[in-house]
């Protein structure tokens, strides 16, 4: 079968873009409905962003263990927020799952963002993220299953910040 | 009843009778993208499919 012409894509002035992580033999993948994929979700004017993640990824994939916003950026019409989900390995079943690869962060200048940053460094600042609050935040300490800690050990914390 | 193609930007897709893609759009995007289209606007951003399996000449006598 060939398809041609456009496909639809998420739309609205804030989306949420959401990476769900799960501990497979002691090393963080990246799954989802859309596999390794970003998983792109939209938010009404009305609605939270947290809760939307939190309903969606439910719906769609089961109880996570953790939603939390990582990081944000611009992106064309669009303010993008960042999520990293946490999820038990019982729920990934037959979603396609990629090993997480670690690269260089997409730094700031003093006052302008980056000029281009890519998906997996958006995904290596929201698990320095996860690594950060791991240290500092004692329900994500409790609520991250065994082997989340040395798991990130490697990623150097740190605090939510804007990307673009 | 020919058939058409629907494909989300996140790799999902779906090819059927019109009825069977715009129902299987609206339900992609309301549970996974948490978007809310209508028929029409499943139907303008369809497209027909075209099968590899079938000449272009198969209905030549």
């Amino acid at each position: 079968m060939t398809v041609h012409g456009p496909s639809f894509d998420v739309e609205g002035p804030v989306r949420a873009e959401v990476f769900v992580v799960w501990l497979h033999d002691g090393r963080l993948e990246l799954t989802g409905p859309c596999g390794s994929e970003p998983w792109m979700l939209e938010i009404g004017a009305s609605e939270h962003p947290v809760e939307v993640v939190s309903r969606i990824v439910g719906a769609a994939i089961g109880k996570p263990i953790l939603v939390h916003s990582t990081s944000w950026r611009r992106d064309h019409d669009a303010v993008i927020l960042s999520f990293v989900v946490v999820i038990d390995a019982t729920l990934v079943r037959s979603m396609a799952s990629t090993p997480i690869i670690r690269v260089d962060l997409a730094r700031s200048q003093a006052a302008t963002a980056p000029a281009t940053i890519a998906f997996a460094q958006v995904v290596e600042h929201g698990l320095r993220h996860l690594a950060w609050l791991i240290q500092d935040d004692p329900v994500v300490a409790a609520e991250l299953p065994p082997g989340w800690a040395s798991a990130l050990v490697d990623y150097v914390p740190e605090p939510f910040r804007a990307l673009g | 009843m020919d058939e058409i193609t629907t494909r989300c930007a996140c790799g999902w897709e779906r090819t059927g009778s019109p009825d069977d893609v715009v129902a299987a759009t609206i339900e992609h995007g309301e549970r996974v993208h948490n978007m809310f289209a209508t028929r029409e606007q499943v139907l303008a951003m369809a497209i027909p499919t075209i099968r590899d399996d079938v000449p272009s000449d198969a209905n030549a006598t």
